[in-house]
Formats: structure tokens, sequence, C-alpha cells
């Protein structure tokens, strides 16, 4: 059956592969889940409006009310471009349909929304009057009603004020199943945390990633760059068994102090505490070698030397490799504090490939974010790819003028081999010996800040004027 | 008199509401939060100057007086011991990692049925029985099958050694080389020498 789904006008590409996501989370499925989609009359794919196909109503609750970007998913009673149009279109929806729904003893809610104009008041009274033709027997309650109906519209705006480019007015009126519960944003806002770090995942977007993942009760997940633990905060707040490995000691040791660590963030909100936390580099990870197939799912934020860098074992050996090995003296041993080098990018999403592919569960999900640089020349970015992984989704963020982030979302669709296994131990040697030319290539951080002159050949300034008016992705 | 030299309480002074947290549910409860108080305002110098009763009885073994109920915080449970090897170079067996266990807590955790099933066939039985000991609990039989997990009984045990006992403070020891990885305020730091990568 067709429905009408409506999103909220932001993060636009993370839209629909959350609600795939989560449509395979409730029917079982781990692989891709393609939906049929429809967008109404004369609408631009950045729309808020959408008609989605689906089993049944259960499902599209159960979405609904996971969801974070979906406003809400209503049972289309009528549309059109005009109210003669629309009512004529509710008139001719089946009475079957409606009857149980607008019958004696039942309470209602109509809300009256437009998009891309706000209407006063009078003008929403004015359109719910309109509707007068609908014979409502039961009684409005306007704060727990039983059923809600919502009359939307999207607006002749004209003008482009950020919108997608302008489109005809067209009018939709539906029962109501189900929305986001945005209220967990509030609750779960960083600026309400108590433990934080410079790169501490934004709520909305850590629940965006668990949503991607298919976290559930049961499951455990795993963030090798755990940091704060706010991307797990939000895997825990739907059910999930936790476990966060980080470099730095300090961060998931320490913190700022007994009531104030990883562990007080969970604690905070009530939710379970991680099943583990530790210390160890995702480069040399410190898994038994028997050990695979144990995570649900991978989620994380990896380190891509813009606002901070990654670090990995074996830091003196590696820089003066060329004079000779580095050897910790047998007196100075315990409480040796171990030297780190710098991790590249391409070497950092290497190992999470391959810890993935061997950790992950089969149809377990692994979800990451991964810099691009946004150089108009460049043409379509290329993503990490691996035999072991089915790439589901990419959604880009834009982070600045010069790089955006990509949500990758890739799912396990093949068991982790002998062959592939030497293969990325060659890998691990190739950049273990060649350390210093892998930091060179690829060095976001130069990229991202060098100054404007060394980008901008022509030197005439209209790189930046050349900003295409319509925002798309930056909302 | 310092509570983190004392060694019972773990945590820095000051931390009065994790210090509540713990006492929940015990019977020296009324007395200790009157300590607590004194101690808040000035007149004690520790809020267990009075709790004779919580130290341990010399019948205890030295593992078992570690071992305390705890409710605040949570540490290394042996489900990740089962999890972790020694990965250094050259290092061929470096599973299991022997436990020196200089403080154990107990913390109740939500039994959760499906994951323990999970975990089941994850999980190397043999460490996970020798690690249970080395921390004082040797409810777990040597061997197990999957057969046992329709038994309540024997879930209850494997949830109670996968998940509720704690390392807090001690070293993980290879096997091979006897390098301690240690652990502190239950956070194993795995990361390896520049000379053993």
């Amino acid at each position: 059956m067709w429905y009408l789904c409506v999103f909220f006008h932001r993060l636009l590409e993370y839209r629909k592969s959350e609600f795939e996501s989560l449509a395979g989370l409730f029917e079982g499925r781990g692989g891709a889940t393609a939906l049929e989609w429809r967008l109404p009359e004369d609408h631009h794919p950045d729309s808020p409006f959408h008609f989605v196909n689906l089993p049944s109503d259960e499902l599209a609750v159960s979405i609904a009310s996971r969801s974070i970007l979906v406003k809400g998913i209503y049972e289309l009673w009528g549309e059109g471009g005009s109210f003669e149009e629309l009512e004529e279109s509710i008139k001719s929806y089946p009475d079957d349909r409606k009857l149980p729904y607008i019958s004696p003893g039942s309470t209602f809610k109509i809300t009256v929304e437009s998009f891309g104009k706000a209407i006063s008041s009078e003008e929403q009274k004015d359109r719910m009057h309109k509707l007068e033709f609908i014979s409502f027997k039961g009684r409005v309650n306007l704060k727990n009603p039983d059923h809600r109906f919502c009359l939307m519209a999207n607006n002749d705006y004209g003008s482009n004020n950020g919108l997608p480019s302008a489109v005809q007015m067209r009018m939709f009126f539906g029962r109501e199943l189900g929305g986001a519960d945005r209220k967990i944003l509030q609750t779960y806002e960083l600026k309400s945390r108590k433990y934080l770090g410079p790169t501490a995942m934004d709520a909305e977007i850590a629940f965006l990633m668990a949503n991607h993942a298919q976290v559930k009760p049961g499951k455990l997940v795993y963030d090798p760059f755990v940091g704060t633990g706010s991307i797990l905060v939000a895997a825990s707040h739907f059910g999930a068994m936790t476990m966060g490995a980080d470099i730095d000691i300090r961060v998931v040791r320490d913190g700022r102090g007994p009531e104030c660590n990883v562990w007080s963030n969970f604690k905070q909100y009530g939710l379970p505490m991680p099943i583990s936390l530790l210390r160890a580099d995702n480069n040399l990870p410190p898994w038994r070698s028997g050990l695979k197939e144990i995570f649900d799912a991978i989620i994380c934020d990896p380190p891509y030397g813009v606002r901070a860098g990654g670090r990995k074992s074996g830091g003196r050996k590696l820089l003066k490799g060329v004079i000779g090995p580095y050897t910790v003296p047998d007196d100075k041993r315990t409480d040796h504090i171990p030297s780190t080098a710098p991790y590249s990018l391409v070497e950092c999403v290497h190992d999470l490939l391959d810890l993935g592919a061997k950790m992950l569960v089969m149809g377990g999900r692994l979800v990451y974010f991964y810099p691009i640089l946004r150089d108009e020349g460049s043409g379509e970015p290329t993503f990490p790819e691996h035999p072991c992984f089915e790439m589901i989704a990419t959604c880009e963020q834009i982070l600045s003028y010069r790089y955006s982030r990509v949500l990758v979302t890739m799912v396990k669709v093949a068991p982790y081999t002998e062959d592939i296994e030497s293969a990325a131990r060659a890998q691990h040697l190739e950049f273990r010996e060649n350390h210093n030319k892998w930091m060179e290539d690829g060095n976001l951080h130069s990229a991202v800040f060098s100054p404007v002159d060394d980008v901008n050949v022509n030197g005439s300034g209209e790189k930046f004027s050349s900003k295409p008016k319509y925002r798309g992705k930056y909302v | 008199m310092d509570l983190k030299e004392e060694g019972r309480w773990g945590e820095p002074k000051g931390s009065s509401v994790s210090i509540l947290a713990r006492l929940e549910g015990t019977e020296e409860r009324s007395c200790c939060l009157f300590n607590i108080f004194l101690y808040l305002v000035g007149l004690s110098t520790s809020p267990s100057a009075f709790c004779l009763r919580r130290r341990p009885t010399p019948s205890q073994t030295p593992i078992a007086a570690a071992v305390q109920l705890h409710r605040g915080v949570v540490r290394m449970r042996l489900l990740t011991h089962n999890m972790l090897s020694s990965n250094i170079k050259g290092v061929t067996n470096g599973f299991p990692l022997l436990i020196e266990a200089v403080k154990v807590v107990e913390k109740e955790v939500d039994f959760n049925e499906d994951f323990l099933k999970n975990m089941f066939v994850k999980v190397e039985w043999k460490a996970l029985v020798e690690a249970s000991r080395t921390l004082g609990y040797t409810e777990l039989p040597e061997s197990a099958e999957a057969s046992m997990l329709d038994s309540d009984e024997f879930l209850r045990k494997f949830h109670h050694a996968l998940l509720e006992l704690h390392l807090e403070d001690g070293a993980l020891v290879c096997p091979e080389t006897g390098r301690k990885f240690p652990v502190s305020k239950g956070i194993p730091n795995m990361l390896l020498h520049e000379d053993e990568v």
C-alpha cells in the first residue's frame, strides 16, 4: 500500500536511507532494502513529500516512531492542486477506509501545515473549515486524540529561499500513522552532556548512525574510536550492548574525574554501561586470533586528520626506523609510555574495513563517516571498497566550503576468507614500510586549511561567488 | 586518611554520590549516611570511620575479601577478557591472558537471554572457566555444550561469570612472554611498546 511520507527538511540525503534501514530492521533483513518511492506531481527530489510503498500499517508505524527524520507517515485520503481537486479526491476515497476513523465516540485532531511559507492561524482555521464536507462524528481532542489528521500543502513560494525551486501548490490530506520522536534529541543534546570532547558526535547524527546500523536490543555494537562515547550512547538508547576502544587512555579511563567520564555519560541518561571500554590501537587490534563474527554493528567516526588526527602504535620505531629499531630499556619497561605515530586516513579506513570484515556477523553493518574534498573538478567521489562488503548508502553532509563528510553504510555479504586476510596483512606491511609516503598522500588537513589562493588557480575569487543559491545538502 | 590509600572505595575523595550509590541496600546504610554527613561537614576525616562491620573478616580468602557488591561503576568483564589476546610481534600463543587481580567487584547486570545465547558460541569456554576461578567464582562447569542453554540455572551462572564479575585493578599477563598489560580503573591498556610492534 502507498503511504505519504513527509520528512523534516534537513539532512536530505539521510532521509530515505534511514527509512530503508529501519524497514530492513523491522522486517528482519540485514542487507539492502530497496523500497518503492514515488514523488508527487511536479515535485523536486529534495521535497519533503514522498510516496512510499509499504506492506503494512504496522511497519509504517514502527519505522515512523523509531526514525529521526520522518515528520509523519500518512494514509493519504486525498490530494490535489486546489481545494476543489482535494475535495473531489477525498470524496472518492473509499468510505470503508474512512468510516472507522470518523465514527461517533472516537476523538480526533486536525492540524494544518504548510511547507515553504508560514500561514496565519486565521488561514489555518479557514482551511480546516473547508474540510467540513468530511462528516467527522467524533469529538475534538487536541491533547490526546485517538486519530490525528493533517492537511498539508507545499506552497507556491516562488522565490528561492534555499528550498527546492518553486513548484505548483499541492495539498494533501491524510490520517497520521506516526512520526519521529524528536524529544530524544533534546534529552541527549550535547550541551547538557557531562563529558564532551572536541569531536563528540552530535546527538541527531549519532541516532541516525544507530538507525543506519539497525541497532536493536541484544545486539553488540563496537566503536573502535570511542572517544567520549557519544555514538555508543545513541546505540545504547536503542537497547544495544556496547563496546568501545580508543588509543588515548586519558579519554577512556580518566575523563575529567570520577563523575565526568565515558561511564558517567551513560549513567546520566540511565543507560546500561558499555560491556567494556579498552585502550587499544585500531592498527593492531588485540583480538584473539580465532575470534570472528562477534559484533552486530560497527559504528564510528574515524579521525580524518582535520579536527583530530589519528595515532597508531610504533611511533619512534616507525619514525626512526632508518637508523635502527627502537628498543625500550629493560629497567624502563614498566610504566613506559609508548610513543605513537600519525595514522593516515587511508590506512585507518583499510584497518576499519578489515576489522569489520572479520568481526562483523554476516549481514552486520559497518557505518562510518568518510571525508571528501568538495573540489568541483574531481567528479564523483570514490568510496572505499571491500570484497566482504556491499555499499548500501552514502549520505553527504557539507561541513565547510572545502570538504564534507559522507555517512557510509556497508553490509557484510561475504565471509572473511584466508585470502582476504593475507591480502590485508600484506597491505598492513606496505603501510608500515612506506609510512611517510602514505602520510603525504591524501593529507586532508592541508587541503582543507590551505590558503584560498592555492586552491583558486585563476585568482579571480570567483569560487566563493559561484556557490549555488539552492542550499540542498546544507540543510 | 586518604580514601584511595585505604583501597576500599577506589575513587578519589569527595565522590559522595557514588559512595551513596554503592551503600544502597546494606544494613549499615543509616550509620554510613551519618558518617558521610559528618565527613561532608568536615567533622570527620573519612566517611567510613565508624563502619567497622564492612571490613572483611579474616576467614575470607584474599580475593573474596576484595570482591564487593558494586553498584556505581562498571569495569572490565570476563567477556572482554575472553576476546583479548597478547598481540606482541612474534607471540604465537597470546591467549588466554592470565589475570592478576588486585581488585575485583561484582555488579548486577540486566539478564538478556538472547545475548547470552549469541555469545555462548563465540566464547572460549575453558578460558572463561579459568578466568572466573581466578576471580574467585567456581560455579561454572568444566565443559559446556549448547544443550545446556535450556537450563535457567546454567544461564544464570554463565551470565554472572561473563558479565557480572569485573576486574577493576590488576593486570592481564601474556602467557608466552610474561608482559603485563595493566588494568586500571577497569580499562585494560592493550597498547604495545615501540619494540613490540
